[in-house]
């Protein structure tokens, strides 16, 4: 892959241009997995991912060599974030239709003592509580995807939007709290 | 959201923002006094506070720790590119070979070491989950897994992934495409035609199991480093296309298309067979020889590419190689040499071969990649090939056949001839136009204009002595010269070009017409209005013989539109509505096509004068179809006078004069001046015999006409003997031609008027057999004639079977030509006839009734 190339879609895609958009997703998303891949490769099946490092792994390997701007950089993390949260939900909703089919109580039941519904669900509901923040703040919709599913630090957002930790600080407890509420208020599952 | 809600939330946020960062008393007065101007505000932000200061196991860690198996399973699930190392099956991949459309392929080797050589793994780019599938593509596999034949790459394995995605395991072939090996190789023509031999008896062992390949394409057509073939994915397309959405959304459509090399049927969406194959071969043959692809089909939608299949015509081999540019002959990689002999090395069988296995209907195509390979073999050892040559009247002939005999016949010559005709003196006009326009091309411009003339001169039969062939020779001669000659004039060659395409189509030569028309059209491109409209009415004209009249109507109307917009000269519009009164002459819309007629006659007259050449033709086409209207005295001034004037300036003998005779002594003919007639029909028969020769097309056309004349005379024996002598001619052009048919139905005329039924039933059959074949059961001809067939067999008194015969022309008649016409009014007459002589009296008067009844609204019309 040309590095060159992944520049000329984000400068198209932020153009306007909604085909360069599409490859460069679906670019960064071939890549997201075929990384998650090889990290995933031997290691036990349920330990635990890091996912901030395939985002860096994805942004180092697809941005090598190419002078990137903070626009482009922000604007690939923001593209990767957005990938990850999509591939995780419907991965979520697979999961659970699976589960609807094949004895959906015993699975939950395994849960309710720790008072955690099961990931799949839980992402689910996240997913729509996080439907309604971006409709009532985009902006607050993007910051939840960087630092839950892309995993970036309270800096590297400050960095990367260059504003203070504070404002990314606070910007994060109001999203938050909208999303939790969004969550616990919800009459039905999704 | 609202702009309101979300202009709401803004002030939600900047709420939060200021008493986030408080101490709880400072929050608690704060909150208190922004809930005294609004109470709601106050308790939303209140209560994200309180949610903000409970921690929560899901969005205080990334989404990798809170939910690790769910990132893991969307890994173990989710296609995506596999990396060298991974296990597939039992195979274990080892270098990734190369990335399609479809997948990936890779190197491999069985991971347990059962197998000790390497494999090429195709890892299918999309996931199958259904149960259903699975159980097929086993199913399936077992039957290709039976498929040994040196020429294929055997599979070896196959199934579906640890993430759902399907895969097979081949045979590895080390060696190149057969395009690519050929070229490498410099290969001459009959070594490429043996790797052709070669990869279609691969393909009919698998036919002869059943296995039809689907995508046969040079990178499936493989050439080892033995020169042996290879041919990779046999029956995987089939293993893949069947797939059905199984509820989820993944709905799956694995079928692989390749849309240069597919049959029309795959691109249309009709039932694949084993001739879809023995097209695809058809295509890498035309490829192996002439470095290009037959058609060229757009690359983009799929109703855009059904659309440009639906418009393609057939395929001459001689015309792609006389095309060839520098790009073509590098893919060939001929040598110098070679290249050069091409287009002769192409004449003759080898395009007839590859037409033949082109062919748009399955069914004309050779029945099995064997008889292919079969009539290549031929080809190479010099024996004759089996593939019957289409005649280039073929298609024309099949469009006249559409018509009535009679006027029909002859009007289609007179206004096709005129086209050929007046088409290669406008573009002299133009030529010389262009010259005057550019002192510096005068020269070269007048050259061409007389190039042009000896071009139409000797395709002039008379001119060249006889044989149009030799003609048509010429004619290649002179747009092969044109192509090396004119390429840095743009647009004086697109001006013979059009003068070419004018001619092929007076000659019959459709697809070289098309072929120079579309050339023609593309050199104008989209600088000068006018001379490109003159590009769409040259089409247009093709179209019309092609039998298109839509296509026709449309791309005359478009031309004569912009060539008003632009003010063409009166003459060049003139002759775009003369193309145009001939769409609405084949349209049955006679009157009107007789109003754009006249007048384009009189743009002619003032233009050029009576006695020009062209204003005569025009008069003669004003006659055809003043005839069509039944205005009988004014169609005969009309021949008579613009016979006197082609008399004047071509002489008595011209062969172009041979059709005003005929179309002047069919009208005497049926006025009943027979003498007369009969003295025209034998002057145009001496014309043809004397310019074209005793075995020429026309002038067995002539010869029907006569022996239609003495039949309908009752002079028997000439009938029989003009009728014989026309059969001969036809068949030995082509038996399976619609002519053929026509004078075995002629001949059986002959013998029941003379009361030999029984020769009469024999010759009838003969000519359905013809028609079955050359126009099919849809065409009115072929119940003509099963209707006479139904006459002998009455006569020999088999009542029943000539009834239940009856009845089917009668339905056939009453579909093709309506239930109020004067084909179903015939139909009835015949059923009455027999139902009479079977003394069911009351049903045959039922019968009579209804024959009446209908004519009586064909009367009122």
């Amino acid at each position: 892959m040309q590095p060159d190339d992944i520049s000329a879609l984000l400068r198209a895609a932020e153009g306007g241009d909604d085909a360069a958009g599409e490859r460069l997703f679906e670019r960064v998303y071939d890549e997201l997995r075929r990384i998650a891949r090889r990290q995933l490769r031997g290691a036990p099946r349920y330990e635990t991912l890091d996912t901030t490092g395939l985002v860096h792994e994805a942004y180092l390997k697809l941005g090598r060599g190419a002078a990137w701007s903070t626009r482009d950089r922000a604007h690939f993390y923001a593209l990767a974030a957005q990938a990850m949260r999509q591939v995780l939900v419907d991965q979520s909703r697979r999961r659970t239709r699976r589960k609807r089919g094949l004895g959906a109580v015993a699975l939950t039941l395994d849960r309710v003592d720790v008072g955690v519904a099961a990931p799949g669900d839980e992402l689910l509901a996240l997913d729509q509580a996080l439907l309604r923040l971006e409709r009532a703040d985009p902006d607050l919709a993007r910051l939840v995807e960087l630092r839950f599913f892309a995993g970036l630090s309270v800096e590297e957002v400050a960095e990367l939007r260059g504003v203070t930790g504070r404002t990314v600080k606070n910007h994060w407890r109001l999203a938050r709290a909208f999303l939790l509420r969004e969550m616990s208020t919800a009459a039905d599952p999704p | 959201m609202s702009r309101h809600e979300s202009d709401r939330f803004g002030e939600v946020r900047a709420l939060f923002d200021e008493l986030a960062e408080l101490g709880p008393t400072a929050r608690a007065d704060r909150l208190a006094e922004i809930a005294r101007s609004d109470a709601a505000l106050a308790a939303e932000v209140e209560g994200l506070l309180a949610i903000d200061a409970s921690p929560s196991p899901l969005l205080d860690v990334p989404v990798a720790v809170a939910a690790p198996d769910l990132v893991a399973d969307w890994l173990e699930a989710a296609p995506g590119p596999a990396i060298s190392g991974q296990r597939v099956g039992p195979w274990s991949l080892t270098s990734l070979l190369g990335r399609g459309g479809m997948g990936e392929v890779w190197e491999a080797v069985r991971a347990d070491g059962q197998y000790r050589h390497t494999v090429a793994l195709k890892l299918l780019k999309r996931g199958v989950d259904s149960v259903e599938i699975r159980r097929r593509f086993i199913r399936e596999r077992q039957i290709l897994a039976g498929l040994t034949h040196p020429g294929i790459a055997r599979l070896l394995d196959g199934g579906i992934a640890g993430d759902g995605r399907p895969y097979f395991v081949l045979e590895k072939v080390d060696g190149r495409p057969i395009t690519e090996h050929a070229r490498a190789a410099g290969l001459a023509v009959e070594d490429r035609i043996q790797l052709m031999v070669a990869a279609c008896e691969a393909v009919d062992s698998a036919h002869r199991q059943l296995v039809v390949h689907r995508d046969l394409k040079p990178s499936n057509i493989m050439v080892t480093e033995n020169g042996e073939i290879k041919l990779l994915d046999f029956g995987i397309a089939k293993l893949l296309g069947e797939g059905e959405d199984d509820g989820e959304a993944t709905a799956i459509d694995l079928r692989p298309l390749t849309p240069a090399y597919a049959a029309p049927e795959q691109i249309l969406g009709e039932p694949v067979t084993t001739a879809t194959d023995v097209y695809s071969l058809g295509v890498v043959l035309h490829e192996l020889l002439t470095g290009t692809l037959p058609h060229r089909r757009p690359i983009g939608s799929a109703s855009a590419l059904a659309a440009a299949v639906e418009r393609e015509t057939g395929v001459r081999l001689t015309a792609a190689a006389r095309r060839l540019d520098a790009a073509a002959l590098e893919r060939l990689g001929l040598p110098p040499r070679l290249a050069r002999r091409l287009p002769r090395r192409l004449t003759g069988d080898l395009e007839t071969i590859v037409a033949r296995a082109l062919e748009r209907q399955p069914e004309r195509r050779y029945t099995s990649a064997r008889a292919l390979a079969d009539d290549l073999v031929r080809h190479l050892e010099g024996r004759p090939v089996r593939a019957r040559r289409q005649s280039r009247w073929y298609r024309a002939g099949r469009f006249v056949g559409r018509h009535r005999l009679g006027v029909a016949l002859a009007a289609v010559a007179v206004l096709s001839l005129v086209g050929g005709l007046y088409g290669a003196l406008w573009q002299a006009d133009r030529a010389a136009a262009a010259a005057r326009a550019s002192a510096a091309s005068q020269r070269r411009a007048e050259h061409t204009k007389q190039f042009l003339i000896s071009l139409f001169e000797v395709a002039d039969p008379l001119q060249s002595g006889g044989a149009s062939i030799t003609a048509r020779d010429l004619l290649e001669q002179g747009s092969r010269r044109l192509e090396s000659e004119l390429v840095t004039e743009p647009e004086l060659r697109a001006d013979l070009l059009e003068a070419v395409a004018r001619i092929e189509t007076g000659l019959g030569a459709l697809d070289e017409a098309e072929r120079s028309a579309r050339l023609a059209l593309e050199l104008r491109g989209e600088a000068a209005p006018a001379a490109r409209a003159t590009a769409e009415a040259t089409l247009g004209a093709i179209r019309i013989q092609q039998g298109d009249l839509d296509g026709a109507q449309e791309l005359l109307e478009g031309s004569l539109a912009a060539l008003e917009a632009a003010r063409a000269e009166p003459l060049v519009t003139a002759r775009v509505r003369s193309d145009l009164g001939q769409v609405l002459f084949w349209r049955k819309q006679s009157a009107a096509a007789e109003a754009l007629e006249r007048a384009v006659y009189e743009v002619f007259v003032r233009e050029l004068g009576a006695e020009h050449i062209e204003s005569a033709l025009h008069l003669r086409n004003l006659g055809v179809l003043l005839d069509d209207l039944g205005r009988l005295d004014e169609a005969e001034t009309a021949y008579r006078e613009s016979q006197r004037l082609l008399e004047r300036s071509l002489g008595p003998d011209h062969p172009n004069l041979a059709l005003s005779y005929l179309s002047l002594a069919v009208l005497l003919d049926r006025r009943g001046q027979t003498d007369e007639a009969e003295t025209l029909y034998r002057r145009s028969l001496e014309i043809r015999r004397r310019s074209l020769g005793d075995h020429h097309v026309q002038t067995g056309q002539a010869l029907q006409l006569l022996a239609h004349f003495f039949v309908s005379h009752g002079r028997l024996d000439e009938a029989e003997t003009a009728g014989r002598e026309a059969l001969a001619i036809f068949t030995a052009v082509d038996p399976d031609h619609f002519e053929v048919g026509k004078c075995l139905n002629g001949l059986g005329v002959v013998a029941a008027k003379r009361g030999d039924h029984a020769t009469a039933e024999s010759l009838y059959r003969e000519a359905l057999a013809n028609y079955e074949r050359s126009l099919g059961r849809r065409h009115p001809f072929y119940w003509w004639t099963a209707g006479s067939l139904s006459t002998a067999i009455a006569a020999q008194g088999r009542l029943d079977e000539a009834e239940t015969l009856q009845r089917e022309v009668l339905a056939a008649l009453e579909e093709i030509s309506g239930v109020e016409s004067a084909d179903a009014q015939w139909g009835h007459e015949l059923l009455a006839e027999t139902l009479r002589r079977a003394g069911r009296t009351a049903e045959a008067d039922a019968a009579s009734a209804r024959a009446e009844a209908i004519a009586g609204v064909l009367a009122a019309d």
